[in-house]
């Protein structure tokens, strides 16, 4: 095939590829438009290594890992009430120490939600034994593990056991018109080298952490996972937003190595096997003590439904 | 027998220093700057998810206190294990308090019968950009 012809049925592919997204977007209303970042995702496809994966070739995620959400910007309330972001040794990259470009609506959203705080008021959804879900997933500070083969990766949190399925053979994303809102989205990829690349479409609405930014049911992502060095992975992330952000915004996240104990193992973990949190008349978070009406022992954990 | 982790309350601290805060909710219902101390015997130490829990009866008046503190996982890290305070023993809690007043708290540590302090306060000590 000569280059141009090549070049030529690429850009056909690619164009067929971002027709197909529109109409189908155009026949259901339950999931968010994410054409932007598709196109940003089949331009990075195009682009990609095309050698063929095997489980040879892929690179070793194994072990036990963890996320941080001192990656996210931490907001916090100026004096005269405006949403200013710490600096700190604890914010560890540049993505950290700037605000993300939060729309009106939803820098108005955090500056609520620090202010409740101020008054004592504040009631985190994950409390109801909720998922936290994508892209928060990736901030959450329990453990994790990848399992990689060339058809599909599993990334596992220890928090609720969230799993989130990438698939890397070559399938595109749920039918639309079969698509609804997901915890953990719905993600394809490819892998370009020893760099996993990630599209993940049809979130759920949620909260980047406690600090205040929240992320709307629009919220669609570009992940470029790699591993930079033995104990640490990292995830450049491009989120796209219409809703919450004014722009795509890029943000780099790491799963850092846990070494110590060194057999240390994730296990199932049940939210509701010892909750007693539940949120009071004000809209604040309760404890539920012993001898309290309501309050679940964790004994009788196997008998007592959520 | 303790682990030497367990010898010194600074040398503790200071491990604990880069740990994840531990929550799964809110912290809001702890009041992170004020203190209570609970001096009593442990009655349990439950070591489960969200949060374990170390329920203990204070020696003054016989009232169970409950203690919230971190993940099976987090404890391990930090070389705590469910025998760390056994059924029975003497415990000094030191704790940021339930706001409406009730008998519990968030741990900040704990003072054991051997003289031993294992500090479990999660990062920050309150509230922050925690999960």
């Amino acid at each position: 095939m000569s280059r141009s012809l090549m070049r030529r049925s690429l850009r056909l592919a690619f164009l067929t590829s971002l027709a197909s997204v529109f109409l189908v977007q155009g026949a259901a209303a339950q999931t968010a438009d994410f054409s932007e970042s598709w196109a940003a995702f089949q331009a990075m496809k195009a682009r990609a290594s095309k050698k063929p994966v095997t489980a040879a070739s892929l690179p070793d995620w194994s072990g036990v890992w963890t996320g941080s959400p001192d990656y996210l910007p931490y907001y916090r309330l100026s004096t005269d009430g405006k949403l200013t972001v710490r600096t700190s040794p604890r914010n560890p990259t540049e993505s950290s120490k700037q605000a993300a470009p939060l729309s009106p609506e939803y820098e108005a959203k955090a500056i609520q939600v620090l202010k409740d705080r101020v008054k004592g008021i504040d009631w985190d959804y994950v409390s109801n034994c909720i998922p936290a879900g994508f892209p928060r997933w990736t901030v959450s500070h329990y453990l994790k593990e990848f399992a990689l083969s060339p058809s599909v990766v599993w990334m596992i949190n220890e928090e609720q056991s969230e799993v989130r399925r990438i698939y890397t053979d070559g399938r595109g994303h749920t039918p639309r018109d079969e698509a609804y809102p997901l915890y953990e989205g719905d993600s394809i990829g490819f892998w370009d080298g020893d760099t996993l690349v990630v599209h993940t479409v049809d979130n759920k609405e949620g909260t980047w952490d406690r600090s205040g930014a929240a992320y709307s049911d629009q919220v669609n992502t570009i992940e470029r996972i790699r591993k930079v060095s033995a104990d640490v992975i990292e995830n450049q992330m491009t989120v796209y937003d219409k809703v919450a952000l004014t722009k795509p915004w890029n943000v780099t996240f790491r799963f850092t190595r846990v070494k110590d104990p060194a057999d240390l193992r994730v296990r199932m973990y049940s939210c509701n096997e010892n909750n007693n949190v539940v949120q009071d008349a004000s809209g604040n978070t309760h404890h539920v003590l012993p001898g309290e009406s309501g309050f679940k022992e964790p004994e009788k954990r196997a008998q007592q439904a959520p | 027998m303790f682990k030497p982790i367990f010898f010194l309350s600074g040398v503790v601290a200071l491990l604990t220093v880069g740990l994840p805060a531990g929550a799964h909710h809110s912290h809001a219902m702890f009041d992170t700057s004020k203190r209570v101390t609970v001096t009593g015997t442990v009655e349990k130490f439950e070591f489960t998810n969200p949060h374990s829990w170390l329920r203990v009866n204070n020696s003054s008046d016989g009232a169970l206190w409950s203690f919230e503190t971190l993940s099976p996982s987090q404890l391990v890290r930090m070389g705590v294990k469910v025998s760390s305070f056994a059924p029975g023993s003497k415990v000094v809690v030191q704790a940021a308090p339930l706001r409406d007043g009730r008998n519990g708290g968030q741990i900040i540590n704990v003072t054991r019968a051997d003289g031993s302090v294992v500090a479990l306060a999660p990062e920050g000590g309150g509230p922050g950009p925690t999960q």
